[in-house]
């Protein structure tokens, strides 16, 4: 218990004044997850509002399968990531193993399905007589997705942060293809995976309780956004 | 010269027959009201005329083109057109904002779009909540920005699903007083459904009467009213004028 204690105060410390080393970690791992967020978020909204608008065979089969691959595990993306891109796989010439930028790749990959399913679930779950009102004032399939899009707005900015969500706090995947290379590809979680190991309690928990402020401000912002869109409906 | 021309218009849903093979031509400039009981087919039908729904079968040519065969050219003659829905939805943005929609989708230059939105906007006497959050406002309200969504783009065809349903009967009176105005000045054809029968009568250069998925008959409303075709007709008619007749006494 007085470990703990003692580590607990330490991280503080760590935290309070602005460890260089503690800082780099944290900044690398909002970076990272930030980018794979972006990523995903140009692929996700113009293919979920695709796949609402367009009507095709195996439609339900495919947002099924999009749904079972919400809780995809991390080191199963991070095995796929890991033979597209070692020397040996199909892109292996691009030299991207153990790099920030196949983080991002993976991470990308990793949210993609949770982001996707719950675009689609926030234009399901819009009202069809805004798309239908649009399509009768003439606009296009895109201007219609474009303006359902911004009617959905609050529960598509919330299946981005929790796609955000799901990037900075997995490990599997940034530890298979990341590698935990110091001052390079070493994240908040690899970091705290490494240092307990090494049984440094102290940087653990300061990464550790930063995880968890980061963590605790996704879900203020979520709660501050489903607020609003409650007001909005009223 | 023709504007609509519908040929044995099937439209299922699962295993019910929503539309039994409807048949109909509208004239340039033609004011078409649909009446009959709730569930006939009229916003299935309206919305198919609107091309909001393309699986049907039969034929339906808009503005002289095979909307079937054509079906890229559906979104220049969906520009055409408009249509306000029974249940109209405001856009999350202003009143004005949500008028000046269906310009911005067109490409309209900016002063000419503020120009057509107030213009549209005091025709319709919401001028004065042209900056007021449209999620904000009552039914009446909101039907009122929908008509002038739709009157804004200048359609040479205007559909509305009961456009007055949920207006108190000046902004009912209100609205008709627009719909002629608007007929009368750009030649728009007006297809409308009602439950109103006196507002078919009043507005009306042809009345159809829709039953059970079936256009039972067409004509003036003189000869619609005063001589139905068949009982069924007859029934829907007498019973219905003795409603709002009742309803009004009341």
């Amino acid at each position: 218990m007085g470990e703990l204690w003692q580590g607990i105060i330490r991280a503080l410390e760590l935290i309070v004044t602005f460890d260089p080393e503690v800082m780099a970690i944290t900044f690398r791992s909002l970076g990272i997850s930030t980018s794979a967020c972006l990523i995903a978020t140009l692929i996700c909204l113009p293919l979920g509002s695709l796949i609402h608008f367009t009507n095709f065979k195996g439609k339900n089969l495919l947002v099924s399968l999009i749904q079972t691959f919400y809780s995809l595990p991390t080191v199963l993306v991070g095995l796929l990531v890991f033979i597209l891109f070692s020397r040996a796989g199909p892109f292996g010439n691009l030299n991207l193993m153990f790099t920030p930028a196949l983080m991002i790749i993976g991470q990308s990959l990793l949210v993609m399905p949770l982001m996707l399913g719950l675009i689609i679930s926030a234009l399901v779950s819009l009202d069809k007589t805004v798309a239908d009102t649009a399509f009768s004032l003439g606009a296009s399939r895109f201007q219609a997705g474009l303006l359902s899009l911004k009617e959905a707005r609050y529960a598509v900015i919330t299946s981005v942060i929790m796609g955000f969500g799901r990037a900075i706090s997995e490990v599997g995947l940034a530890m298979m293809v990341g590698g935990n290379i110091r001052g390079f590809t070493r994240i908040l979680t690899t970091a705290i995976s490494l240092e307990t190991s090494k049984g440094d309690i102290e940087l653990s928990l300061a990464l550790g309780f930063i995880l968890l402020l980061i963590s605790l401000a996704i879900n203020v912002i979520l709660s501050q956004l489903q607020r609003v869109e409650k007001s909005a409906a009223r | 010269m023709l504007h609509v021309e519908a040929t044995h218009l099937v439209k299922k849903a699962g295993e019910a027959v929503l539309l039994k093979g409807v048949s109909l031509r509208i004239n340039k400039g033609e004011s078409f009201l649909l009446i009959g009981p709730t569930g006939a087919g009229k916003t299935t039908l309206l919305r198919l005329l609107g091309l909001l729904n393309s699986s049907f079968k039969g034929e339906l040519s808009i503005f002289g083109v095979d909307v079937i065969s054509n079906q890229g050219k559906q979104l220049e003659i969906r520009r055409k057109m408009a249509f306000v829905q029974q249940k109209p939805v405001a856009f999350s943005c202003s009143v004005f904002d949500n008028v000046a929609y269906p310009l911005k989708w067109r490409k309209i230059p900016r002063e000419e779009i503020t120009d057509r939105v107030g213009e549209v906007l005091d025709l319709v006497g919401m001028k004065e909540y042209s900056n007021r959050n449209a999620k904000t406002l009552s039914g009446g309200e909101t039907q009122r920005v929908a008509i002038a969504r739709a009157l804004v783009t200048r359609p040479e065809i205007l559909l509305l699903d009961e456009p007055t349903a949920n207006l108190d009967p000046n902004s009912a009176g209100r609205i008709e007083e627009v719909l002629t105005k608007v007929v009368q000045e750009h030649k728009t054809t007006l297809i409308m459904s009602t439950h109103d029968l006196v507002q078919a009568q009043r507005l009306a250069e042809v009345v159809g009467v829709m039953i059970d998925g079936k256009l039972v008959q067409t004509g003036t409303p003189q000869e619609v009213f005063h001589a139905p075709q068949n009982s069924q007709i007859a029934r829907f008619i007498g019973f219905k004028l003795a409603e709002q007749d009742f309803n009004r006494i009341v």
